[in-house]
């Protein structure tokens, strides 16, 4: 299986959501953004890292290129942390 | 300044742009139609060569800024943005079939536009062949804005102008399902049976080479 096939696999056995105006996977359950970008440009064991990763606490993690500013991940988490 | 005045600024640039866009893409087709009349001239029956030009429209191109500079979709307050960092406000797509032509006509581009950046478009895999050429630069009467030129299969150009008239005319913001990961495999799946009914016709033609 080649690598973005493999990509799209595990996120979505692993039950992430895309959002097309944002252009990004997202998890509500384990809270956890990732932009395509960043799918696209780090390797599928990476993204298995990250997604496997335990998280403490209730925030939202976002697995960006560039860290977004704090305005964006507002209004990404307004929109989707419904 | 927050999204809706970034958005209303970069409305404002488009309209100030927009006579040097129709410029560019006026002069581009007609250069690019001169340069290939040699090639035109000789096709053979089954072969076409089709030059299209087109201008991004504005609510394109600002959704195209939004997703390309900023992960999150979302214009980032704190930078300044504009659309003169497109590089495809004005293009031409050269439609070739069968996609045999792409050497000859790739040469000749080449060479008119020396100093043009490449920029192939990549398939689904960064291992898999470039599904089209593309070069951007700026013309010779204007250095503001970037044209693009293409030489795209004439059947995946097609099908990407269905798509276009489908998806992203009607609502530009539906471009982000496109680059899903679910739709770029089938899009890849799409383009993979055109390219070989593609050729497996020039096969045909050839065995039937003077028949």
């Amino acid at each position: 299986m080649s690598e973005l096939l493999g990509k799209k696999e595990i996120l979505s056995q692993s039950g992430f959501k895309y959002n097309i105006r944002r252009e990004m996977y997202f998890n509500r359950n384990t809270k956890k953004v990732f932009s395509l970008e960043a799918i696209e440009d780090n390797t599928l064991s990476w993204l298995e890292d990250k997604i496997n990763t335990e998280k403490f606490g209730g925030s939202w993690s976002f697995y960006f290129n560039r860290s977004p500013s704090q305005n964006i991940k507002d209004e990404i988490i307004e929109e989707i942390d419904k | 300044m927050n999204g809706s005045n970034i958005v209303n600024r970069l409305r404002d640039e488009y309209f100030r742009l927009l006579p040097y866009i129709c410029k560019v893409k006026e002069q581009l087709e007609a250069e690019i139609k001169y340069f290939l009349i040699p090639i035109v001239n000789n096709l053979k029956a089954h072969q076409r060569l089709v030059v299209v030009s087109r201008i991004k429209e504005c609510e394109s191109a600002i959704n195209a800024l939004r997703s390309k500079r900023q992960e999150g979709g979302a214009f980032d307050k704190d930078k300044n943005y504009s659309l003169k960092d497109l590089k495809d406000l004005a293009g031409v797509r050269i439609l070739l079939f069968p996609r045999s032509l792409e050497n000859n006509v790739n040469n000749i581009i080449r060479n008119k536009y020396t100093k043009w950046t490449s920029d192939p478009i990549l398939g689904f895999e960064d291992t898999d062949a470039p599904l089209a050429l593309k070069y951007y630069g700026y013309c010779s009467d204007s250095n503001k804005i970037y044209g693009e030129i293409q030489i795209v299969p004439m059947l995946t150009g097609l099908f990407w102008e269905v798509e276009h008239a489908a998806i992203y005319k009607p609502k530009p913001e539906l471009k982000g399902a496109v680059k899903s990961l679910e739709m770029r495999e089938r899009t890849q799946e799409v383009l993979n049976a055109l390219k070989l009914f593609e050729q497996e016709f020039e096969s045909l033609i050839k065995e039937n080479k003077g028949t």
